[in-house]
């Protein structure tokens, strides 16, 4: 295919025809040379459109879908100006897209007034798929005169990542707001967990009085309940590079979103204040808030959130903690290394921290084929890794080893839940 | 209508008229020479191999005016006529083949203006042929130097506006 080259080849042919014939004097080779020159002429003389006035409309089946969701696109492209004798238009699908039927280019002659539609339906992993425009390339019918320019045609796709729902996740952070929540917060109130009981004030509720109480101490007792608020929640998702393990197009990455997903989606529905901060590229902060709009806003960041090697987040040490209240609940999402340890340590003077690990050494055995150098392998870094745990877990942090090829649910209920809160409190005699 | 069977029977002419062409000036070899180069061609047409397209065109181009120097001009012109069509075909079908969606009419349009072009080409491809008269050395080297600069001149323009 000569493409842009097709008119000096078709002139070098006509060139060396006619000096051939002229050299040996031989007009049958000036003949051979004529519908050659019929070719070239015809292209410059034959009406071409030089300034294609053309107009592009974009319609997506839905705007905000969850992966491997089908869309369909619609794409509309109209010709305001003179004809176009061959127009080629092709449409670029965004990479985390894959095209799983229609088309998505075409060629055909344009009329003046006259539009040519596409259709195709994708679907992809979890993103922001962002259209911005369209090739266009046109030419006359022969190949010989051509243009390329580009239709600005936007469009946007929010990939949402999947998660499984987390039923329950028991925090205990030092400080909570004002507002009646689902947190406990070891303070005698109005709630529904039975806290103590006190002596009987004028105002109280006579229902709450507990008779058995009074009974014994001769004066009116009543029932108090453990105050329940919401709490500020920070969820901080680790998107270094070299925390990453991907093996055959798998990314533990994806784990990490998909916890940091399912958390964010329930302590939301608690009613709880709950901001994001993706730790990799840039600071990417998501402000806390309440509600179904911050738990989008959440998804939204989640979706758009890569993984970056920048040197200045190589370590957790640029952690930028003033974005978060002291004695809230922080929740570190990342696989860790070792670098990792001192400054959640540091972290947990200041804030209540939990650590959910997507374990990177099971996730990557996952993988690969059983044998006895592989066994003795993972045993060794299971326990190097066991070490950097138990460190955490040593400074009061509530750790999550996830194995991946779990669902996230039973290890963070296993972990996080009511019972085992209760459990670490009643070793540590802090309940 | 489909392109890549217009160039095939492009191809196919063509091939047939040089042989034939070559029989009837007793040139066996460029015969045999032009069969070889044409199944070629056809076979990448079948391949959609369209690199190769461009050398097989100008080898039987050669073919073609070999057989014009040997007095079989008219079996050449209109073998050229084919061959430039098969040439234009092939490339249209590739482009073609570039796209998922092909809008109804372009492949005839585009039949319509080569059909149009080779017949302009032949009728004026015949005059030469027709008509001959003698040219001295001076009057032949003027006429090749003006036919070169309005050729540089066009394939300037023609290069710009190439894109």
């Amino acid at each position: 295919m000569l493409g842009r080259f097709r008119w000096a080849f078709l002139g070098t042919v006509v060139a060396l025809l006619i000096v051939f014939g002229l050299l040996f004097q031989k007009g049958s080779l000036l003949s051979l040379a004529i519908p050659f020159i019929v070719f070239l002429f015809a292209s410059y003389y034959l009406p071409f459109c030089d300034d294609p006035q053309l107009r592009a409309t974009r319609t997506l089946s839905a705007s905000r879908v969850s992966s491997q969701t089908d869309v369909i696109v619609q794409l509309e492209i109209k010709n305001e100006g003179a004809r176009i004798e061959e127009i080629r238009i092709n449409d670029m699908i965004p990479s985390c897209l894959t095209l799983i039927d229609g088309e998505s280019s075409a060629i055909g002659v344009l009329n003046s007034g006259d539009s040519i539609q596409l259709c195709y339906t994708v679907h992809g992993r979890r993103g922001l798929a962002q259209w911005q425009h369209i090739l266009v390339s046109y030419n006359d019918h022969l190949g010989l005169r051509r243009r390329a320019t580009r239709v600005s045609c936007t469009g946007h796709l929010f990939i949402m990542p999947d998660f499984p729902i987390v039923y329950e996740v028991e925090i205990r952070p030092r400080q909570t707001r004002v507002y009646s929540g689902a947190v406990r917060t070891k303070l005698g109130g109005a709630g529904i967990e039975f806290f103590g009981v006190r002596e009987y004030y004028p105002g109280d509720a006579l229902r709450h009085l507990n008779w058995k109480a009074m009974a014994h101490r001769d004066e009116p007792v009543t029932n108090e309940f453990e105050q329940e608020r919401v709490a500020d929640i920070g969820i901080i998702l680790d998107a270094r590079e070299r925390t990453e393990v991907s093996v055959q197009d798998r990314s533990l990455f994806e784990n990490s979103i998909s916890s940091a997903s399912s958390l964010a989606d329930f302590f939301l529905a608690q009613g709880n204040r709950v901001g994001l901060l993706v730790y990799g590229n840039y600071i990417d902060w998501t402000f806390p808030g309440f509600g179904k709009l911050q738990r989008e806003k959440l998804l939204h960041s989640l979706a758009r959130a890569e993984l970056s090697d920048k040197t200045i987040f190589e370590n957790l040490e640029n952690l930028p903690t003033r974005l978060f209240p002291v004695g809230s609940q922080l929740v570190v999402i990342s696989p860790l290394v070792e670098d990792d340890v001192d400054v959640l340590v540091e972290l947990r003077a200041l804030y209540h921290v939990i650590v959910v690990s997507p374990n990177p050494i099971l996730f990557e055995k996952s993988f690969l084929p059983t044998t006895e150098f592989l066994d003795l392998a993972t045993r060794v870094a299971r326990l190097k890794r066991e070490i950097l745990l138990s460190q955490l877990r040593q400074a009061g942090i509530r750790v999550v080893d996830w194995d991946t090829t779990q669902d996230l649910p039973i290890p963070v209920e296993q972990a996080l839940g009511k019972h085992t809160l209760r459990h670490i409190q009643t070793v540590r005699g802090s309940l | 209508m489909n392109a890549t069977l217009v160039a095939r029977a492009c191809i196919a002419l063509a091939l047939l008229l040089i042989v034939l062409g070559g029989a009837v000036s007793g040139h066996g070899a460029v015969a045999l020479f032009s069969v070889f180069l044409g199944g070629l061609w056809l076979i990448n047409t079948f391949l959609s191999w369209y690199s190769w397209s461009t050398f097989s065109f100008l080898g039987l181009l050669i073919c073609a005016a070999l057989l014009s120097v040997w007095q079989a001009e008219w079996w050449a012109l209109s073998a050229t006529i084919f061959l430039v069509s098969a040439w234009d075909f092939d490339a249209f079908s590739a482009r073609l083949k570039e796209h998922h969606k092909i809008e109804h009419g372009i492949e005839k349009a585009h039949l319509r203006q080569i059909g149009l072009i080779a017949l302009v080409g032949f009728i004026l491809g015949s005059i030469p042929l027709v008509w001959r008269f003698s040219l001295a050395l001076s009057g032949a080297l003027l006429l090749a130097i003006i036919l070169i600069i309005v050729l540089v001149l066009s394939l300037r323009t023609g290069g710009r506006t190439a894109g």
